[in-house]
């Protein structure tokens, strides 16, 4: 709950408002367009009618297999028109690779009318996620490979497993209303959420699918921190901060937390010889005297001891 | 100025209404004082309350309890039955209709989370609850029927009265939704026996919040109260709403709502129909209820390739307000939807836009209506394309 639920899901958007009512690049690509601008005509169908979200995608090749001319035709929500007249105008110039470069924050920072406020009300976040996935989709049929799509959780919506895992990872949920508003999948039909939250049965359940998920993160994250066998400067950036949190989980952390504090690392960086350490204090480190000085000191001193010489550590 | 037609939804509040609430609107009323001032207010307020006994045809006998909202008086009924019968055993079974609304659905879901058995009756294709299914699950472990008089959709006129003489015999707790009745349809409580009938003033040019529970004097079931008062408020079953102009207001919308029942079914019949005629002379549009059934105001299609939510949007740019509630923000997917009961494809049901009309409509508005929907159809349909079609 927070101020955004008790306010009315409509739109107050001018950038989507004007997109809505005079959408660009929306429509159909005909044969004898794509021949004029002398480029091959390829359609490709995202997401379902039955579903009540469809979109598909005109393109005109280049030799080079560019986009030079994109148009989708839409089946959906209202909003789903600014969005969609949005990712035929990015998607314009690039191929198959390039567009797989593209983020979903991207597309929703275009739709944005203040920097500050989200494109759209909480309950239709999904719209951009969803159309990016549609872009990913057409990447890679471009590219002619196979895009595994995992079994359909939601049978109403048809939203698919590997879309739901990506999109958990993707944004960091941590609860089923997100991901349900980020998705759609248990929107309309509650099914998919949990088993008895709807008529049907489900083959897989958004609340399985999201703690599993977040397992699989975590144990990734703990994977990471291994710390690798070979000498500091042969590290990657990952391999260094993994080894810097181990000696700081060993040697420095409890020191800290004695005395009421902690402190974390920001970045790494390669400065010449010099490794960079950027850290943060916390709790009652920030602020204290000694932070910039003894225990600052001591850090490094452990640092350079356990790991390599030319470590600077810089507190911000 | 805007041409409204979704007062299945809301209305606007009459000239008559706010007449009439206006001398009590700023003023500081307690009706237990015996000040001039407030005996006047109480005058007021007691020809309101007879007002409201008299628009569907109550005795005495039985009692009228005023709560926030339709809503609150469903789930006050719902709640009774849990607490008083479902809980101690004492009945174990709930049936609704499967095209029930929103709110009912939500609290026979909260039934079903508590071990209630909830029977959701289906519909016939002319989108009436089927009366012979219902009969099958009547027995006397069934607490209560709710069937709502009118479907807040398509308009459909239930037959309430079937059910009511089957739930008789077997003297079963009846509860009516009748929002969408009233004012609409004559409503006589004494033909046709409910235990239980809701209705607003939302719906009748009244004030919004307001809305009053029917409770038969010989019904089955007793009900508990959810917002407590004083004993001597509302026979203990609620506490008295403070807005006493908003009483009034209500009052004086019933008596407009039912005067107006000849007019309502005349004149808004007739252009209810010259706008569907004209609505349906577009290619791919299904009319979803039949004429014979609905009430006079509803006129309700299915749109082939264009999603509702954009009809709806396109349409209010040109300042015409209809409803639809297969958008997004007011999904119902939930009950069945009218698209199946017509056995038409699945994914029109995405596609359902209908058009409530009030008196304030006149033969000009629906020729605009009608014009302003094909330009829009047509408009939508180069954005979709043939979409929809391709994908079956």
């Amino acid at each position: 709950m927070s101020k955004a639920s008790i306010l009315p899901q409509t739109r107050d958007n001018f950038k989507i408002d004007s997109l809505t009512s005079r959408p660009q690049n929306i429509g159909k690509i005909t044969q004898e367009k794509a021949n004029e601008l002398g480029g091959k005509l390829v359609t490709y169908s995202y997401g379902s009618c039955e579903g009540g979200l469809a979109l598909k995608f005109y393109i005109v090749l280049n030799g080079e297999d560019r986009v030079i001319e994109a148009s989708i035709e839409v089946f959906g929500e209202s909003d789903l028109l600014a969005v969609a007249s949005i990712a035929a105008l990015i998607i314009k110039n690039k191929n198959g690779d390039e567009m797989l470069s593209l983020k979903e924050k991207g597309l929703e920072y275009f739709l944005r009318e203040n920097p500050n406020t989200p494109a759209f009300a909480k309950s239709k976040r999904y719209l951009t996620n969803v159309v990016m996935d549609a872009i990913y989709h057409l990447a890679y049929y471009l590219k002619n490979q196979e895009i595994e799509d995992g079994d359909i959780v939601d049978n109403f919506t048809k939203t698919k497993l590997n879309f739901i895992k990506k999109t958990i990872k993707d944004f960091n949920v941590n609860n089923l209303q997100d991901l349900s508003q980020l998705t759609r999948a248990g929107l309309f039909d509650k099914s998919c959420l949990y088993p008895g939250a709807g008529d049907n049965l489900s083959n897989h359940y958004l609340q399985d699918i999201l703690r599993e998920t977040l397992n699989e993160i975590e144990q990734e994250k703990n994977a990471k921190k291994e710390v690798v066998n070979k000498p500091f400067n042969d590290m990657t950036t990952e391999e260094k901060l993994a080894a810097i949190e181990a000696v700081i989980d060993k040697h420095i952390r409890h020191m800290l937390v004695m005395d009421g504090g902690d402190m974390e690392i920001l970045e790494i960086k390669q400065n010449g010889a010099h490794t960079d350490i950027y850290i943060r204090y916390l709790g009652a480190c920030n602020g204290c005297a000694s932070a910039s000085t003894g225990t600052l000191f001591a850090i490094e001193g452990i640092l350079k001891q356990k790991l390599d010489e030319n470590i600077r550590v810089i507190p911000l | 100025m805007s041409i409204l037609l979704n007062s299945n939804i809301t209305t606007q509040v009459s000239k008559n209404v706010i007449e009439a609430m206006e001398p009590f609107l700023n003023k500081a009323i307690d009706l237990n004082s015996i000040s001039k001032e407030n005996q006047k207010a109480l005058k007021a307020y007691k020809e309101a309350i007879d007002k409201i006994y008299r628009s569907f045809n109550a005795t005495d006998d039985d009692s009228v309890i005023l709560t926030s909202s339709v809503s609150e008086a469903t789930s006050q009924v719902f709640y009774s039955v849990y607490l008083k019968y479902i809980l101690t055993g004492r009945k174990n079974a709930v049936i609704i209709s499967s095209r029930a609304p929103i709110n009912e659905l939500k609290l026979a879901r909260f039934l079903e989370s508590q071990g209630c058995r909830v029977y959701r009756i289906p519909v016939t294709n002319d989108g009436t609850v089927d009366v012979e299914v219902l009969k099958e699950y009547l027995n006397n472990k069934t607490a209560l029927v709710s069937i709502p008089m009118v479907d807040d959709e398509s308009g459909v006129i239930q037959p309430i009265e079937e059910i009511s003489l089957a739930c008789s015999l077997h003297n079963i707790a009846l509860y009516c939704d009748a929002s969408n009745a009233i004012g609409k349809i004559p409503i006589d409580l004494q033909r046709t026996k409910v235990s239980f009938c809701s209705f607003g003033a939302n719906l009748i040019e009244g004030p919004k919040d307001i809305a009053a529970l029917y409770i038969a004097n010989d019904s089955p079931i007793e009900l508990i109260p959810l917002i407590y008062g004083s004993d001597f408020e509302q026979g203990a079953l609620r506490e008295m709403p403070k807005d006493i102009a908003k009483v009034i207001g209500f009052g004086k919308a019933l008596e407009d709502a039912i005067d107006a029942l000849d007019f309502e079914i005349e004149d808004i019949r007739e252009l209810r129909d010259d706008l569907e005629e004209k609505i349906l002379e577009v290619s791919g549009v299904y009319s979803l209820a039949p004429w014979a059934l609905r009430t006079p105001n509803i006129a309700i299609f299915a749109v082939e390739g264009v999603h509702a939510s954009m009809l709806l949007d396109e349409l209010a740019t040109k300042d015409i307000i209809a409803y639809s509630f297969s958008t997004h923000n007011f999904s119902n997917f939930e009950r069945t939807p009218l698209t199946e009961i017509n056995a038409l494809p699945s994914y029109l049901k995405h596609t359902i836009i209908g058009f409530s009309l009030n008196n304030l409509i006149s033969q000009e508005d629906i020729n605009i209506v009608a014009k302003e929907f094909k330009a829009a159809v047509e408009k939508i349909r180069n954005f979709s394309g043939n979409l929809c079609k391709e994908q079956k």
